[in-house]
């Protein structure tokens, strides 16, 4: 419990950018609470927990999404959270940026690399992918948050 | 830095703190009505013998194993009980005792050198975990780093006796099969006995890779739940075809979107020989698949 406390706002956090509300989000906060309570036993390295919470997070919100894509569309709301783009061109990665363009794959290789600094290593064994799959979906994204801000540039000109 | 706005921007996503708190809670009373299950190996001993990977819980090691208190290897090792205890304060009687058959078993089938080195592991492992344990703390980086280390070493001893040892605690019913077939600069990278629930048989994984891609086969007992069917619950993967071919079905499942890390699964049953083997893999076609499948049953 004293671990989930200090990482409550990650989990929450991470959630968010899949699901763009709050609802979702914390529903996906329950089910990982959930999730690793149940299955804690199972954690082979304690020290890897907070790795291993963020996987389920992960994991948590791709499932809900894909569950909801078949439903309805997720209401965002993440306008009303977050304050305006500076503008920067240069390949300065945003939340609006990583929410608006990218795929759930892609949403999770740049937030496990460019929020929470794990290796591409660390990034391929939490994913379940290879290291060359990590590295590829990343420059991936990095080229689509990078049209899209041209785009935006362009259209602001 | 490519990150910064990312982290600031992350960092100002508003949290609902009392509505996260009354949300972790339910999560947890969701958890505690499942019911407590007890272990049937302390996660500690996973954690320093990474080779059996042992998921679920309720079993312990049959028979009536009673180690000589004084004559025990955790006394040889440790000096006493209570000086491992201290850095796992949380564990069982059973399951120190569970540990100690783990010792004689590593004792059995390591060289001397190779055992005095593994017990070596054990003890900085366990020193590490003490300290952690009095300071009341969890792990530092640098003390992450070499725990893991340590593991990484310790289980190139451990796999040298892992079969021997998912064995003390259930019997195949099935023969262990490999593949005769194995795609061009594929190599086998890991092979791993697991209990996945009470009263099952183990199941047998072996992975392969070529330096970029990887596959994997997982064997387990015909009657027994794989992990081809998890795959199909929630997971990312749709039952596409099932076939026959040289007199065994074959079930195939595709990709439902690209969140999903393989290319492609299979399964083959052989229920004379009472298992099933799955296979996933992320880079091979389904005619490379089947004629893995069919090296691993074809004897």
């Amino acid at each position: 419990m004293k671990l989930m406390k200090e990482y409550e706002n990650d989990i929450y956090r991470t959630a968010y950018v899949y699901t763009k509300n709050e609802a979702d989000a914390l529903d996906i906060v329950q089910e990982t609470v959930f999730q690793s309570y149940s299955k804690v036993n199972n954690l082979r390295n304690p020290q890897y927990f907070k790795t291993w919470l963020i996987k389920i997070t992960i994991n948590s919100a791709i499932d809900l999404v894909r569950k909801k894509k078949n439903i309805t569309h997720l209401k965002p709301e993440y306008t009303d959270n977050l304050g305006e783009d500076d503008g920067n061109i240069t390949l300065s990665i945003t939340l609006r940026g990583v929410i608006e363009n990218l795929n759930e794959q892609e949403k999770s290789i740049v937030l496990l690399k460019y929020y929470y600094g794990y290796t591409f290593k660390e990034i391929a064994d939490i994913l379940r992918v290879p290291t060359s799959t990590a590295k590829s979906v990343l420059y991936r994204s990095l080229q689509k948050m990078r049209e899209d801000m041209k785009e935006d540039d362009v259209c602001e000109r | 830095m490519k990150g910064k706005n990312l982290k600031e921007d992350m960092q100002n996503i508003k949290v609902p703190k009392e509505k996260l708190h009354q949300r972790i809670e339910s999560g947890v009373r969701q958890a505690e009505s499942k019911g407590k299950k007890k272990r049937r190996v302390p996660k500690w001993i996973l954690s320093s013998v990474a080779s059996v990977v042992i998921i679920g819980s309720g079993v312990t090691f049959g028979g009536s194993y009673i180690a000589d208190a004084a004559e025990s290897l955790i006394n040889q090792i440790f000096g006493s009980e209570e000086n491992l205890m201290q850095a796992y304060p949380d564990e069982s009687q059973e399951e120190i005792d569970d540990f100690d058959r783990h010792l004689e078993l590593a004792k059995e089938n390591l060289t001397e050198e190779e055992f005095n080195d593994y017990s070596e592991l054990i003890k900085e492992r366990t020193e590490i975990w003490s300290r952690i344990k009095e300071e009341n703390r969890e792990p530092n980086e640098n003390e992450a780093a070499r725990l893991n280390q340590i593991g990484d070493l310790q289980q190139s001893y451990t796999d040298k006796f892992a079969l021997k040892e998912v064995q003390q605690q259930a019997k195949f019913s099935f023969t262990i099969t490999k593949p005769t077939y194995i795609p061009e600069s594929y190599n086998q990278i890991g092979e791993n006995y697991s209990i996945e629930n009470v009263d099952e048989e183990p199941v047998v994984s072996l992975n392969y890779s070529n330096g970029e891609y990887l596959f994997w086969t997982q064997q387990v007992n015909i009657n027994q739940k794989d992990i081809m069917e998890e795959m199909l619950g929630d997971g990312p993967y749709k039952k596409s075809e099932t076939y026959s071919s040289n007199g065994l079905q074959f079930d195939v499942v595709s990709p439902k979107d690209e969140s999903a890390s393989f290319r492609g699964g299979m399964r083959v049953a052989v229920p004379e020989k009472d298992y099933k083997i799955v296979m996933f893999a992320e880079a091979l076609s389904k005619e490379k698949m089947e004629k893995v499948l069919l090296s691993m049953v074809e004897k």
